[in-house]
């Protein structure tokens, strides 16, 4: 599997969604724009060899979901209105349209959303949550 | 002596017409011998024995899949019952001269399913239908063979009279037109350059996804064996594994 090209995958497929930008690697330049969420597709915990001859690896993926906190109630509105399960502002629903990314996997599964809080990237306040992705593909 | 340990990420599995191996994640082979008392007042107060019947089984874990012959689901559900499947295991990548496990199998159990979320994963239980024989693998999986030739000479040893020869074929992809067809024979000589090469036993003509197995009692005095196939079709292209070991007749 390749990893980056998994990762541009996961960064395009939450573009289906309304007011969503992303970014395939991790990053501090976060750019939420008004009412929507900036996506980052973050670290890779990988388990290589899930079948023999070297045939099936997974990857847990952690990605951050960034809303502005320039207005409380609608960056937090936010956030929860794209934590959906399905819907058209569901992250989950965007990423699982495709569960093979393009080809970049074999299949994937939006696990958990949890870590709801306040981060701060290059000294910026924002809301946040982080996604569990677990992908698997070729080894 | 010591001990190079192997870990287990690199073993193939046949069975049929399929590799399991990029499905399996588990695969255990168990042979016994059932414990036949054979105690009397001579024994001197201890218990003695002798080995009675030799059975084996084969536990397989995989993901599943399934499409064609070459998938898991469709091999393990359509052999369900079937007491006669070409069988093949291989501790290691599977190249010519690699150490093969070779019999025919009952399919005896096949169970899939997983709890929500989770990959839909399939366990499968095989059980011996002929003596498990340990031998060497004659033709790799992964090599595309487009035309008539001969494999590698491997040195496999001489089958008594109180042995056989017990081959199996395993034939993963056939692409090509006008009928392409692979018909696959084991030939033996006295020495690695084959040069005077007799057979010992051909496989039917093969048109499909698909395996055989062949039994071949002995004498056999030749050491060596090869496989070799003939290959007809427009654009042929066959994908296949040849195993061959010696057991009791």
């Amino acid at each position: 599997m390749d990893f980056q090209a998994m990762a541009d995958g996961l960064a395009a497929a939450v573009l289906a969604v309304d007011g969503i930008r992303s970014c395939p690697w991790l990053t501090d330049k976060i750019d939420p724009p008004p009412g929507g969420g900036f996506f980052v597709v973050g670290e890779l915990e990988i388990s290589y060899d899930e079948t023999f001859h070297r045939g099936l690896d997974s990857v847990m993926v952690t990605c951050r979901l960034y809303t502005s906190r320039a207005d409380e109630r609608t960056g937090w509105a936010t956030l929860r209105a794209l934590q959906a399960g399905s819907g058209p502002r569901s992250l989950k629903a965007a990423i699982e349209t495709d569960r093979t990314l393009g080809g970049a996997c074999k299949t994937l599964i939006v696990r958990r959303v949890k870590g709801d809080g306040l981060y701060q990237a290059a000294g910026v306040d924002y809301f946040g949550a982080r996604y569990d992705v677990q992908v698997w593909g070729a080894g | 002596m010591t001990l190079t340990p192997t870990v287990l990420v690199n073993c193939r599995n046949y069975l049929a017409g399929a590799d399991l191996t990029a499905f399996e994640n588990k695969l255990e082979l168990s042979a016994s011998v059932t414990d036949e008392e054979v105690t009397t007042f001579n024994s001197g107060g201890w218990k003695e024995r002798v080995g009675g019947l030799k059975e084996f089984g084969c536990n397989a874990d995989f993901f599943w899949q399934a499409a064609d012959n070459s998938m898991p689901d469709d091999t393990f559900w359509g052999q369900l019952g079937t007491a006669t499947v070409p069988f093949t295991a291989i501790p290691a990548t599977g190249a010519v001269g690699d150490l093969a496990y070779v019999s025919r199998v009952l399919d005896a159990e096949y169970k899939q399913g997983a709890p929500i979320g989770k990959v839909l994963s399939g366990s499968a239980q095989l059980k011996g239908n002929w003596p498990l024989g340990r031998g060497l693998v004659l033709h790799p999986n992964g090599t595309a063979r487009t035309s008539t030739a001969n494999g590698t000479a491997v040195l496999v040893g001489a089958t008594l009279a109180t042995q056989a020869l017990y081959v199996t074929l395993h034939v993963f992809s056939v692409s090509g037109t006008s009928s392409p067809t692979i018909t696959v024979a084991i030939q033996s000589d006295d020495n690695s350059g084959f040069t005077s090469a007799a057979t010992v036993g051909t496989f039917t003509a093969a048109t499909a996804i698909g395996g055989q197995t062949m039994r071949v009692a002995g004498a056999i005095t030749d050491t060596y064996l090869r496989a070799s196939w003939t290959i007809s079709g427009t654009n042929p292209s066959f994908l296949f594994a040849v195993a061959a070991a010696v057991a009791p007749l």
